[in-house]
């Protein structure tokens, strides 16, 4: 390990770090740099001071020192300012807060108008930046009132208050695409210049803090080297600490315009030569690739500012030296864990990249693509529910001339029984339904499912309402033709006693279906509810659906046009043209 | 037998925030210092009897929040006494003069030691003798979760109302009057002394998770560690709508999927059903779940229909088991019922 790296981490307080970045004796309009550092420095400590490593690499103080090492490593490239190197360093200390979310949102159960504190810690992770950044603003304030974290400054100081709004853009591009986007496009605030005679670089200072985010990856970041074994990892986690494990150090060569990057890499003690080569490719694909991806990322936000100026070679070289050895208790699920790691590797690489900055191509070429739950569904990344649907209509309906359950024809089959075994989408559809009931303020005492395909759903969406749930069902065989109830359904009493029901539905045409289960609730109970809403997930064809008065209002979240329906085989063109039917029960 | 289960709060916690993946979210090894606000929540509502203490399974976690704290809250909640079940590698470990009871059990599930509290405490070892089974070579973790389940199934079916007892009261074509009991009529002509109505498991999503729960810590082998059970199956398969009912909250929290493969009839039509079931069962193994077997047959058309499309079948659970008869065609060592209430049910089943 370098000199430099060694010398970080005799860093203990503040003034330590002042000293480090000579900076003591600088000073700045309404700005001392010990006066700013200080409280970021506290508060940053006492922000990480319960960490959560169960689920992340470290992304604590520690990681911050050494960002600020390898850039202090450019100074003879870039020639630092004093104003950038303070800004640098708060940057590089907040830069991560926002992964403790879960720690600092519930300390002391203050809302912060984020999302609740028990967002998933993928979520957390995917949305860090984002959580960083609004604390930062909360906390810039004069009113907030924010017992914690504890103050990152004093928000009546303006030159405290400008120095850390700079830091937090600096820092919270380094992640995702929506700072880095604002540093790009509000051109007169964010373009290089000089502030009291003091170089400032904010752009440079975002691109340089994103690389060597990304550079100090290694095995420092994995305090507990032997949980890579845990059950409570999930695979990108896994991922994420495979690729920083193998990693001694990061090794820089300056040679003006040239920085060389070389991974130096370890492996276990008692690694057999099979175990070698696959840490290797681990390496080759995730590691030296994240930092290939990072720096095209950063070349092209350079390009879009027109900061071509701070362009560098940055160049990545191949691991081609005997590897350090390193103590890890080997366990047979290790070359499993690292072979499902390299199979993750376009995800993890593509989730930090952003959307915005790159060129569209390159953007879709790093749209991960997981292949299938069942039947071969290929999943890919939504830009929205409404999209996922639309694809999940496509890939789930067959034309044809087929004969419903209600002996209607139709040209279209929905096979709606596979959203049965898809938890993913139905996770996501009741969250859209429960979105849209709370807004409404609608106090959904019950949710009934109408057919076999919308009981996960509604099971999904009472647990999210805390609501009971109940599904229809026949006691008898379907009625003749003619007769009022060609579906006849039971419902339970529990519906009974509900003033808010909410009947959820996979597909509605012409809304029969939903009649003749209010038709029994009627003859059955001797009433209904006060408020009936329906919610389907598809509405298919132009068909007059919402003629049922006794429900306050129809809902569906996707609707798809082109399906024809016909109520009688003399309607039907697929009968007219001799097209043979299939029937709904043998559908499946 | 009172019950807690920190890990089944946490999940109830995550499914009504809609998070993803919620088992392997609430599993971690340190519960966080909410988790053991909601714990001391729930156990300050309980107020057992003198005779009785309140068991917290403790075991998927090696902490809840910190242990000091933890500690001190549980020893100043004076009218509940609980005794912490955990695995061995807890925080609890070594640890002298607990002032809490503490079971710990092996990474196989046998007895490990128990701790804490005073073994002169009559009660205390009525409990012990009573609940924790001490038995040489056997998980003492499974069989004690097995009473829990069974007790809990039980009182669930009388306090969620899924019982229906026919009586005089009842349409007179829907029962029977024999020696001085009625009986309920069923669509295959038999009678029955009770129905159970396990669609009215609904009326509460509490109590839905609470059988939900049950049959996940079967399926997960209790959490011990030592073993990797959602590498058994592909997907939970269910034969009828209440099941499928049932297995959706455990789907919501396995995130395994579930096929439901239902309208099979009494001999199933298998020449109607589409090809592609056989693409997606073939060479998979699948768990069977079924809300009640009574006669063995309920089971019988699903396991002939999945051998048909070559699954594996891995296991087949159901959540009561009326003990009428055995399935014929499923190897009785691969069925796991949760309870057997036909004793406590005093159930008949008979021709008419």
């Amino acid at each position: 390990m370098s000199t430099d790296l060694h010398r970080i981490h005799n860093i203990r307080d503040i003034s330590d770090l002042i000293t480090y970045l000579e900076i003591d004796s600088s000073q700045f309009h309404n700005c001392n740099p010990r006066e700013f550092l200080t409280p970021i420095w506290s508060s940053v400590k006492e922000i990480w001071c319960s960490d959560n490593l169960t689920s992340y690499t470290d992304h604590g103080i520690e990681h911050s020192k050494r960002i600020i090492t390898y850039f202090l490593q450019l100074k003879d490239l870039y020639h630092w300012s004093d104003y950038e190197k303070m800004l640098f360093a708060a940057a590089a200390l907040i830069h991560d807060i926002g992964m403790q979310y879960k720690y600092w949102a519930t300390v002391e159960g203050v809302s912060l108008g984020l999302p609740q504190p028990s967002l998933s810690n993928d979520n957390v992770r995917k949305n860090h930046s984002e959580i960083g950044y609004t604390l930062v603003k909360i906390q810039l304030n004069p009113l907030n009132c924010l017992k914690f974290p504890p103050a990152l400054c004093d928000p009546n100081r303006h030159g405290h208050v400008n120095a850390l709004n700079r830091a937090a853009h600096v820092a919270f591009a380094h992640s995702g695409d929506k700072y880095l986007n604002i540093l790009r496009e509000d051109e007169a605030t964010w373009q290089s210049r000089h502030i009291e005679g003091h170089l400032y670089r904010p752009r440079l200072l975002a691109g340089t803090l994103r690389l060597y985010d990304e550079l100090d990856g290694n095995y420092t970041r994995i305090p507990q080297p032997n949980r890579i074994y845990s059950w409570e990892l999930d695979d990108t986690a896994k991922s994420h600490w495979l690729s920083c494990l193998f990693v001694e150090h990061t090794e820089l060569t300056i040679d003006d315009p040239v920085v060389r990057i070389k991974l130096r890499w370890q492996v276990p003690d008692d690694a057999d030569d099979n175990l070698r080569r696959k840490i290797l490719d681990l390496l080759k694909y995730m590691r030296e690739a994240k930092i290939r991806n990072e720096i095209e990322v950063i070349r092209n936000f350079y390009d879009c500012c027109n900061e071509l100026k701070h362009k560098k070679e940055f160049v990545v070289d191949t691991i081609d030296t005997e590897p350090a050895k390193f103590i890890l208790s080997l366990d047979k699920s290790l070359v499993a864990a690292i072979d499902k790691a390299i199979s993750l590797k376009d995800s993890v690489i593509g989730s930090s990249t952003p959307k915005g900055v790159l060129a569209e191509s390159i953007r879709k070429q790093q749209i991960s693509t997981v292949s299938a739950s069942i039947e071969g569904t290929q999943i890919r990344h939504y830009d929205s529910l409404d999209e996922e649907l639309e694809d999940w209509f496509n890939i789930n309906m067959e034309s044809g001339h087929y004969e419903l359950i209600n002996k209607e024809h139709t040209d279209t089959y929905l096979k709606c029984r596979s959203l049965v075994s898809n938890q993913d989408l139905l996770r996501r559809i009741a969250a859209e339904i429960y979105k849209l009931h709370t807004d409404n303020n609608h106090q959904i005492d019950s949710v009934l499912a109408i057919g076999t395909s919308a009981i996960p759903l509604a099971v999904n969406v009472a647990f999210r309402l805390k609501c009971s749930v109940s599904f229809t069902f026949s006691k008898e065989k379907l009625g003749p033709k003619d007769s009022p109830n060609y579906f006849p359904a039971e419902v339970m009493p529990s519906v009974r006693e509900c003033n808010n029901l909410l009947i959820l539905d996979d597909v509605i045409s012409g809304g029969t279906v939903v009649t003749n289960v209010l038709n029994t609730i009627q003859e059955n109970f001797h009433k209904l509810p006060d408020n009936i809403y329906h919610h389907a997930i598809f509405r298919l064809g132009e068909r007059e659906h919402d003629k049922e008065k006794r429900i306050k209002k129809f809902y569906y979240l996707k609707h798809i046009r082109k399906v024809e329906y016909a109520t009688t085989a003399e309607e039907c063109s697929s009968c007219k043209n001799n097209i043979q039917l299939i029937y709904e029960k043998s559908m499946y | 037998m009172f019950v807690i289960d920190p890990l089944k709060l946490k999940i109830r916690q995550l499914l009504a925030d809609g998070q993803a993946n919620p088992l392997n979210q609430a599993r971690l090894r340190y519960g966080t210092e909410d988790d053991l606000n909601i714990l001391l929540n729930e156990i300050k509502q309980f107020k057992p009897d003198s005779k009785n203490y309140v068991f917290i399974d403790f075991t998927p976690f090696e902490r809840i929040g910190h242990p000091d704290r933890f500690i001190k809250e549980l020893s100043s909640i004076t009218h509940t006494r609980p005794i912490i079940l955990t695995f061995t590698n807890s925080v609890f470990s070594g640890k002298k003069d607990l002032p809490l009871i503490n079971v710990q059990f092996n990474d196989d599930g046998q007895l490990a030691g128990i701790y804490g509290g005073s073994l002169e405490d009559k009660s205390l070892k009525e409990t012990i003798k009573r609940d924790i089974p001490i038995t040489e070579g056997n998980s003492a973790l499974r069989l004690l979760r097995e009473a829990v389940a069974e007790r809990k199934l039980t009182d669930l079916l009388f306090g969620a109302n899924c019982l229906d007892i026919p009586c005089r009261a009842d349409k007179p074509e829907t029962v029977k009057l024999i020696s001085g009991r009625y009986y309920r009529k069923m669509t295959n002509g038999m009678l029955v002394s009770c129905y159970l109505n396990l669609k009215e498991i609904g009326r509460s999503p509490d109590t839905l998770l609470t059988l939900a729960y049950e049959l996940i810590v079967s399926i997960m082998a209790n959490f011990q560690r030592n073993v990797t059970p959602l590498d058994t199956f592909d997907y939970l398969v269910t034969p009828n709508n209440t099941a499928l009912f049932l297995t959706s909250c455990v789907q919501a929290i396995l995130e395994k999927p579930v096929l439901c493969i239902d309208r099979l009839g009494p001999i199933p039509a298998l020449h109607i059903h589409s090809p592609r079931l056989y693409d997606v069962l073939h060479d998979r193994k699948v768990i069977l779940i079924e809300e009640v077997i009574a006669t063995g047959n309920e089971v019988d058309r699903t396991v002939f229909f999945l051998h048909s499309k070559k699954a594996n079948i891995s296991k087949i659970y159901s959540f009561y088991n009326l003990q009428v008869g055995k399935p014929m065609l499923a190897d009785e060592s691969l069925i796991v019922s949760l309870c057997r209430p036909k004793e406590e049910l005093q159930y008949v089943y008979r021709s008419a």
